[in-house]
């Protein structure tokens, strides 16, 4: 089913930016005149199910063409997230842009094949990281209003999720500091999630506490403690041949600190809680208490604090 | 409800071999609104896992018979893209949420993995959903309404989120 890949695109690129681009007005987006991003919702729904991931990754042979990445980027750079909007007509934001956005992320970074002639390879995969702090703040703002229906704002979520986890995951090494920066702070934004999603959840199903929950944190968050930690030794290697630690890496020593801050949050938020309701948001495979965190994160103090010597902990200081 | 779900793998029984005029098209397109709908209460109760199965298996129905129609609809015959658009709404609102929900191994975990191994099951999903992203294709673009300025509203309010922490509420 090769042509798949190439039409599922083909809708994003040929018929849903073209309508956005030409007016990104919750309005217009909605009209009935043009269904495709209404309708390039549900299907970014369907084909982002985990159940047809493997078939999905086993039937993309080539690496998307150059044209249909430098549009995808343009549309990235260009995702209107609509609070205002929500604010004066309620219940609409810009979930179809949103929606496309990530469904272009999913379908142009599977197994991380993505190339460009010019540039690094997986250029624009990062251009989607970038924009992941965007969306996961915005569902953050937008989780308490009770104007949007919260099904609608879960299947953002589903669907960020599943970019993060294809994107976070296959990502080859990095190549530079501010991919590592990227990296780390897109990683920040969808464990900062975590809050949110058992809002939602909590708003959809106030009466059924322990129910199954549907949203979770995705399995990613173990991967990303062991590459966080990766990067510090990397640091801290390089610290130890060269003897000084540059500007760029001090932002970067930052911003892991930022990180092991935010899941140290995650840790003491769940522990506060005396239920247990909060573990839900947790991956299923990771058991229902924290301890691979804590196991995953005193790796991660280990690695910044111990192993460059002090000045990568230093860079936190100063 | 189990009832209600069996008579969708009966329907697809019947259809699968049958000529498809406009009478059992429009028996389809019921069919694939009742889905829609068994799937919305299913999400408001707590699903069991022999109806998460029961409404997997329902995807055969939107799966063979959907792409029959929507092939037919794009090839041979010469729709409305209103009507075309209608048709496809149908199909995808139901097969959409059942793909999230029942056959989606996070919240389902037996149902999905009955859906992935059941012979042909996700490969008839791949076609489908080419056949639905063909269709959405056969529908031109209507930029008349559409301003020309290009990405008006794009960015204005992104940065007010300020980085309050999540985790006090």
């Amino acid at each position: 089913m090769p042509a798949l890949p190439q039409a599922a695109l083909s809708v994003l690129l040929d018929r849903c930016l073209p309508v956005l681009a030409a007016d990104s007005s919750p309005e217009t987006i909605a009209a009935k005149s043009h269904p495709h991003c209404t309708l390039s919702v549900r299907l970014g729904m369907a084909i982002t199910s985990p159940c047809l991931a493997s078939e999905l990754a086993a039937c993309v042979q080539q690496p998307c063409s150059a044209a249909h990445i430098q549009q995808a980027l343009c549309a990235l750079t260009a995702l209107p997230l609509h609070r205002s909007a929500a604010a004066a007509k309620p219940g609409c934001f810009g979930e179809q842009h949103v929606g496309t956005a990530l469904l272009l992320a999913y379908l142009c970074a599977p197994g991380g094949r993505i190339c460009l002639p010019d540039s690094p390879a997986p250029a624009v995969a990062w251009r989607f990281v970038e924009a992941m702090p965007r969306i996961a703040g915005m569902l953050a703002a937008l989780a308490g209003d009770s104007s949007i229906a919260a099904g609608r704002l879960e299947d953002i979520c589903f669907m960020l999720q599943v970019a993060a986890a294809a994107l976070l995951m296959r990502l080859p090494n990095f190549r530079s500091d501010s991919q590592l920066a990227a990296w780390a702070t897109a990683c920040d934004a969808v464990i900062c999630l975590a809050p949110t999603l058992l809002q939602l959840h909590e708003r959809r199903q106030p009466q059924e506490p322990g129910r199954q929950k549907a949203l979770r944190l995705s399995h990613s968050l173990v991967l990303l403690l062991t590459q966080a930690s990766a990067a510090a030794n990397h640091i801290g290697k390089k610290h130890a041949a060269t003897g000084d630690t540059p500007a760029a890496d001090k932002q970067l020593v930052r911003q892991l600190w930022a990180l092991h801050t935010s899941m140290c949050r995650l840790v003491a938020w769940l522990a506060a809680d005396p239920s247990g309701g909060r573990a839900a948001v947790l991956p299923a495979e990771l058991g229902p208490r924290p301890v691979f965190l804590l196991k995953g994160l005193s790796h991660l103090r280990y690695m910044l604090l111990m192993e460059g010597g002090c000045a990568v902990g230093e860079g936190l200081f100063r | 409800m189990a009832a209600l779900l069996q008579q969708f793998g009966l329907l697809d029984r019947l259809l699968g071999t049958a000529e498809l005029d406009a009478r059992l098209a429009v028996q389809f397109h019921a069919a694939c609104s009742a889905i829609q709908g068994c799937a919305r209460l299913l999400d408001r109760l707590p699903l069991q896992h022999s109806d998460a199965f029961r409404l997997c298996s329902a995807l055969a129905l939107v799966f063979g018979t959907g792409t029959r129609l929507l092939r037919r609809d794009s090839f041979t015959s010469d729709p409305q893209p209103a009507t075309v658009l209608k048709r496809l709404d149908s199909q995808l609102a139901a097969a959409a949420i059942v793909l999230h929900q029942a056959a989606n191994p996070l919240r389902q975990p037996e149902a999905a993995a009955a859906f992935v191994r059941t012979a042909g099951r996700p490969q008839a999903a791949l076609s489908w959903l080419l056949a639905v992203s063909q269709a959405l294709l056969w529908v031109p673009v209507d930029l008349g309404s559409a301003r020309s300025e290009p990405y008006a509203n794009c960015g204005k309010d992104m940065h007010a989120s300020s980085r309050a922490s999540p985790w006090l509420a």
